[in-house]
C-alpha cells in the first residue's frame, strides 16, 4: 500500500473573492434537484467525464476540490433551509461538482452523513461515485444509525477513454465491495449515461446486467446533453453522438427496448425485470423497502418493469393529495394559479423547480409545470431519439 | 516554496502514454495534489509551421526539446506534480527515426549537440516511464500514420534508453501494467511529498 498522500494535506477553504468569481449556481451550495436538496460545499473534480455536469457550471477547469466553507457549516445551512423538511426531503451530498469518495473529499462526505445522523435524521441520503470504495469505507458507511444511505456507483461502461478517461474496473470493483459489505445502507449502479452506438451493444447490456447482480437495485438512463457539453465534445474532437441538444436525459426508445428485452426473466412473474429501474429514486426506496418519493406511480407506464412487491408498496402509499391543501401551499410558494390535481400529478402554474420538488416531496406525488406537458412514454427526457419513431406513427 | 516532482513518460504514437498520464493526473489530483500535465507540442510545432514525424528536423527537434522544457518550467510554481507527456527523449528518437526513414546520414555534430540538450534534463525526472509498441494492437490511422516510422520510432526510443542506461519503467500493453504504473507514481509522489518539506501557499 502507498503512503497515503493526504497525510500533511487538508482541503483549503477558497477565498471570499474565489467564490465570487464563480458562476452563481456553482457557488450556491445548496440546491433542490429532484432525487433531493443537494449539498455542494465542495466542488472541483480530477474526473475528466466528457459528458460531466459541471459543463454547465464553467467549471470544468477546476480540477482539484476545494472547500466553499466548514462541513459544519454547510450542514447548518441545509438543515435550516426553507425547503428542508427533517425526515422528508431527500438529501444528495457532492453530487454535481465533485465526487464524493475521492481521497481528499471523502473525509467530508462521511463527516457531513455523521453530522445529519447524530441530528437523528432519518431522512434518505444519496451519495454519487465512481471512484474507490474499499472494505472500512463500507464499514463507516454501515455505521450510521439514522439517515437512510443509499451509495450510487455510476458505471457508463464507455471504452472511448476521450469520453471516459476513467478507468471503468474501478467502479465495478467499488460497487461489489459495496454490496458485499452492506448491513444498513444499500447500493445501486447506476448506468449512466447510455448513448446509443457507444455503449449500448449486446456486449455493454450483458456487462451491465452481469453488475446488476451486485447491486441492490440497478437505474439506466440516457445522456445529459445540452450545449456546453456539445462544444466540450467538438473541442476535444470527440464525434457528437447527437446533431442536437435537448433540455432533458435522452434515452432512445429502440436503445431502451433492447436493454428491456436483455434484462427481462420470463420465469419471474414476481419481478419480471428483477431490480431494474427508469428512476432513480424509484431505485432508491425500493432498496429501502419504501414507495417512491417523487410518486412516479402516477406515471403508471414507468411502471412496467417494477417488481410486483414494490408496486404494492407504491400503490398502498399513493394518495391523491387534498386539493385545499395542496392549493394553499402552492400560493404560498408564489404559483400564480390554483393547481389543479389530475390522477397522474398536481400541475401547477408560475413556479419553478425548486418549489415543485418540495410539493413533490412532501405529497409523494408528482407535480407538473403546466407550462411543461410531459410526453406519454417519455417521462422527464428528451424529445431526441423519439422523433423517427413518431415520423414513423 | 516547494519544487514539484516531476515524472516524465516516452514511447512511440499510440501506445496509450496519454491515457495513462491523464489516468495519473486523475489518481494524484483526487489526493488535493495541484498536478500539471505538459503535453501537445506536436499541435503547437504544426501551427507554427514546423515540420513533424517522419519530415522531423534538426531545428523541429530543438523547438519541440526547448518548448518542452519551458513548459516544465512554467509549473514551478503553480503545480504539485509535472506529468510530462512525452520526456525530451521522444524528440531525439523522433529525429534520428526520421532520418532513419528518409535514408539521410546524420550529422554527428548536430546530433551530439541535441543528445546533449536532452541528456541535461534527465535528472530532472523522479520517474521515467516508457510505453512499448505491441505490434497486435491495432492504430486509428490519420492522415501522418506510417507504421514502419511507428516502429522506427519506438527502436530508437529504446535504443537510447539502452545507451544511456537510462533507469525506466517498462509499460507494456496490459491492464496489469498500467495499473503498476500509476501504483508506481502514486508510490513514488507519495515519498517525495511525505519526504520534502511543505509549504502550502494557500496557507
Ligand atoms: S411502482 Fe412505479 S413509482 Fe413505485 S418504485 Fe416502481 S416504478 Fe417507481
Amino acid at each position: 500500500m502507498a503512503t497515503p498522500i493526504t497525510a500533511r494535506r487538508s482541503l483549503p477553504l477558497l477565498t471570499t473573492e474565489q467564490i465570487s468569481g464563480l458562476k452563481k449556481e456553482l457557488a450556491d451550495t445548496i440546491e433542490y434537484r429532484k432525487s433531493g436538496l443537494s449539498l455542494n460545499h465542495i466542488i472541483g473534480c480530477p474526473l475528466d467525464c466528457g459528458y460531466c455536469v459541471r459543463h454547465l457550471f464553467d467549471n470544468f477547469e477546476l480540477k482539484t476540490p476545494r472547500a466553499l466553507m466548514s462541513d459544519e457549516a454547510a450542514v447548518d445551512l441545509l438543515t435550516s433551509h426553507s425547503y428542508f423538511q427533517p425526515h422528508i426531503t431527500p438529501i444528495q451530498i457532492f453530487n454535481r461538482a465533485t465526487d464524493p469518495m475521492l481521497p481528499v473529499v471523502k473525509p467530508h462526505t462521511f463527516n457531513v452523513l455523521r453530522l445529519l445522523d447524530e441530528r437523528g435524521l432519518t431522512n434518505h441520503v444519496l451519495v454519487i461515485t465512481r471512484w474507490r470504495v474499499d472494505a472500512e469505507d463500507c464499514a463507516i458507511l454501515n455505521s450510521f444509525t439514522n439517515i437512510k444511505l443509499t451509495v450510487l456507483v455510476t458505471h457508463s461502461g464507455i471504452s472511448d477513454p476521450r469520453i471516459e478517461p476513467v478507468d471503468s474496473r474501478i467502479a465495478a470493483t467499488s460497487l461489489r465491495t459495496l454490496y458485499d459489505n452492506s448491513e444498513r445502507y444499500r447500493t445501486i449502479l447506476y448506468w449512466r449515461p447510455i448513448v446509443p452506438g457507444l455503449n449500448d451493444s449486446d456486449a455493454d447490456i450483458d456487462r451491465a446486467l452481469e453488475l446488476s447482480k451486485h447491486a441492490h437495485a440497478t437505474v439506466f438512463t440516457g445522456l445529459f446533453f445540452r450545449d456546453e457539453i456539445a462544444a466540450y465534445y467538438a473541442s476535444h474532437d470527440i464525434p457528437l453522438p447527437y446533431d442536437e441538444t435537448a433540455r432533458r436525459k435522452i434515452m432512445p426508445e429502440i436503445s431502451e427496448r433492447r436493454i428491456l428485452e436483455r434484462f427481462h426473466r420470463s420465469t419471474d412473474s414476481e419481478a419480471p425485470y428483477g431490480a431494474l429501474f427508469r428512476k432513480t429514486s424509484c431505485a432508491v426506496t425500493y432498496a429501502h423497502g419504501e414507495a417512491d418519493y417523487n410518486g412516479h406511480y402516477g406515471i403508471r407506464e414507468l411502471c412496467d418493469i417494477c417488481p410486483m412487491s414494490q408496486l404494492a408498496i407504491c400503490k398502498a402509499a399513493w394518495v391523491k393529495p387534498d386539493l385545499d391543501t395542496v392549493t394553499s401551499q402552492a400560493r404560498l410558494l408564489g404559483a400564480t394559479s390554483d393547481p389543479v390535481i389530475t390522477d397522474r400529478a398536481v400541475i401547477v402554474e408560475g413556479l419553478n423547480e425548486p418549489p415543485r420538488y418540495w410539493l413533490q416531496h412532501t405529497h409523494g406525488y408528482q407535480v407538473h409545470d403546466a407550462a411543461k406537458p410531459h410526453h406519454h412514454r417519455r417521462h422527464g427526457r428528451a424529445d431526441i431519439g423519439w422523433r423517427e419513431a413518431k415520423e414513423e406513427q | 516554496m516547494n519544487t514539484p516532482i516531476h515524472i516524465a513518460i516516452t514511447g512511440t504514437h499510440s501506445t496509450g502514454k496519454t491515457v495513462l498520464m491523464r489516468r495519473a493526473e486523475m489518481e494524484l489530483r483526487a489526493t488535493g495534489l495541484r498536478v500539471a500535465r505538459v503535453h501537445g507540442l506536436g499541435k503547437r510545432a504544426a501551427a507554427l509551421g514546423l515540420p513533424k514525424m517522419q519530415r522531423h528536423t534538426a531545428t523541429s527537434t530543438e523547438w519541440v526539446i526547448a518548448a518542452g522544457i519551458a513548459d516544465e518550467l512554467a509549473h514551478t510554481t503553480d503545480s504539485d506534480v509535472v506529468l510530462t507527456d512525452r520526456a525530451p527523449i521522444d524528440a531525439i528518437a523522433y529525429y534520428t527515426a526520421a532520418l532513419e526513414f528518409r535514408g539521410e546520414p546524420s550529422k554527428p555534430s548536430t546530433t551530439e549537440r541535441l543528445e546533449q540538450l536532452v541528456a541535461s534534463q534527465a535528472p530532472r525526472y523522479e520517474l521515467l516511464l516508457a510505453t512499448q509498441l505491441d505490434p497486435a494492437e491495432p492504430v486509428v490511422a490519420t492522415h501522418d500514420y506510417d507504421p514502419r516510422y511507428r516502429h522506427l520510432v519506438d527502436r530508437h526510443i529504446h535504443d537510447w534508453l539502452f545507451k544511456t542506461a537510462s533507469t525506466y519503467q517498462l509499460v507494456t500493453n496490459t491492464d496489469d501494467s498500467r495499473d503498476q504504473a500509476i501504483a508506481l507514481i502514486k508510490r513514488r509522489v507519495a515519498f517525495y511529498e511525505n519526504s520534502a518539506p511543505y509549504n502550502d501557499p494557500q496557507l
